[in-house]
């Protein structure tokens, strides 16, 4: 309710010709006579100091962190030789992993299982059906 | 947990109701008498003279709404420890508060640093109704028992009464609610008043008067004027058998 009309009309409304406007549009800090007896004393005996580290309209001066390279390999051969290290590993691993599901696999899959469980048929031993 | 607000509006109440109100702060935080509009920068007060010197009558302030303030002074460490020493000596801080209540019709409200100090021992011997104010949490409600039992000294006479008071109690949080609920059912004949949280409150505060002269029609109004309503008439119950003015302390 900034301009002069707006204020006008609420006057008008409210019945009342010297209603009691505060203005809201300069931060607390700054205002000299807030209205609130407290807040009035305690900002007149307020420094300049307390003012300064309450002034939260200055822009906060973000710093930017530093990029941090990444390491550049130094020999093109030994990058080389870390790489197929690495891929060798994978290969390894992946392998491993297959020949894991095949033994289960050959004892009894999950579904057969299911269905044993299912028609109360004996289950293979590796497969518990009791706890 | 607002209990220099609730001493300030026990003040504030007993000279609405025509007693002569005189409040008293000996918490070293000095906030009572911005209760009662005493300007930021007025320094006076106990803590700047020896305790039993002179009369405490020539020191007080002239507050809002009619009461007599005595405020607790601006001070420093070394003050502070001074007038702790002299209330620890027997009978000087009774003999300078009997002072104040000379008359029947005077009411003396006692503001007390929160916890157990030399203060509360000193003005628990005198009181003929001492108030714990609590917040409707778990952490006030972990003292209620030490409140119970062995927070005030031995030597509290034994028509002195203890009450409590439930401060800021908002029932739309579940856990004020039920500790609300605990207290009145667990001490029903100790509460004496509930006082709901209201915006009313410090607004009053900020404005340095009493809530009902801020907030006639506020709940925190309609709460505060209870709380001194039932103080003065366990007060006049406590009158009408030894014929002694009235101490107040709220405690906590």
């Amino acid at each position: 309710m900034n301009s002069y009309h707006e204020i006008e009309r609420f006057q008008r409304k409210a019945g009342q010709a010297s209603f009691p406007f505060r203005d809201t549009g300069v931060p607390a800090h700054q205002r000299r006579e807030t209205g609130w007896n407290l807040i009035d004393q305690v900002a007149s005996v307020a420094g300049p100091s307390l003012k300064a580290r309450t002034h939260h309209d200055e822009a906060v001066s973000a710093r930017q962190p530093e990029p941090v390279q990444a390491p550049t390999p130094q020999d093109p051969e030994q990058v080389q030789d870390v790489a197929l290290e690495r891929f060798a590993s994978l290969l390894k691993a992946r392998q491993q992993r297959k020949s894991t599901v095949a033994d289960s696999g050959e004892s009894a899959s999950l579904k057969q299982l299911l269905r044993n469980i299912a028609v109360g048929a004996p289950a293979d031993e590796h497969w518990p059906t009791q706890c | 947990m607002g209990k220099t607000t609730c001493a300030s509006h026990l003040a504030y109440g007993s000279a609405a109701a025509g007693y002569r109100a005189i409040a008293v702060d000996l918490d070293p935080q000095n906030s009572l008498r911005l209760h009662f509009g005493i300007p930021l920068g007025e320094i006076g007060g106990l803590s700047r003279g020896e305790l039993t010197a002179g009369d405490w009558r020539a020191r007080l302030l002239a507050g809002a709404g009619g009461v007599e303030v005595l405020p607790y002074g601006a001070s420093d460490a070394t003050a502070r420890r001074g007038l702790h020493r002299s209330m620890e000596s027997p009978g000087a801080l009774s003999a300078a508060l009997r002072g104040l209540a000379d008359s029947e019709d005077t009411v003396v409200v006692v503001d007390l640093p929160p916890g157990p100090s030399a203060a509360l021992d000193a003005v628990s011997a005198l009181a003929d109704l001492r108030l714990t104010v609590l917040l409707a949490d778990t952490a006030s409600l972990s003292l209620l028992p030490a409140v119970e039992k062995g927070y005030y000294p031995p030597w509290v006479p034994a028509s002195s009464q203890h009450r409590l008071v439930l401060n800021q109690v908002d029932i739309r949080r579940r856990l004020n609610r039920e500790v609300t609920e605990f207290v009145q059912a667990q001490y029903p004949d100790s509460l004496l008043a509930t006082v709901h949280r209201d915006e009313a409150v410090p607004e009053a505060a900020a404005r340095q008067m009493s809530v009902a002269e801020h907030a006639e029609s506020s709940r925190a109004a309609r709460d505060m004027s209870m709380l001194c309503r039932r103080s003065l008439a366990l007060l006049l119950n406590r009158a009408e058998t030894s014929h002694q003015s009235s101490l107040w302390g709220p405690a906590l």
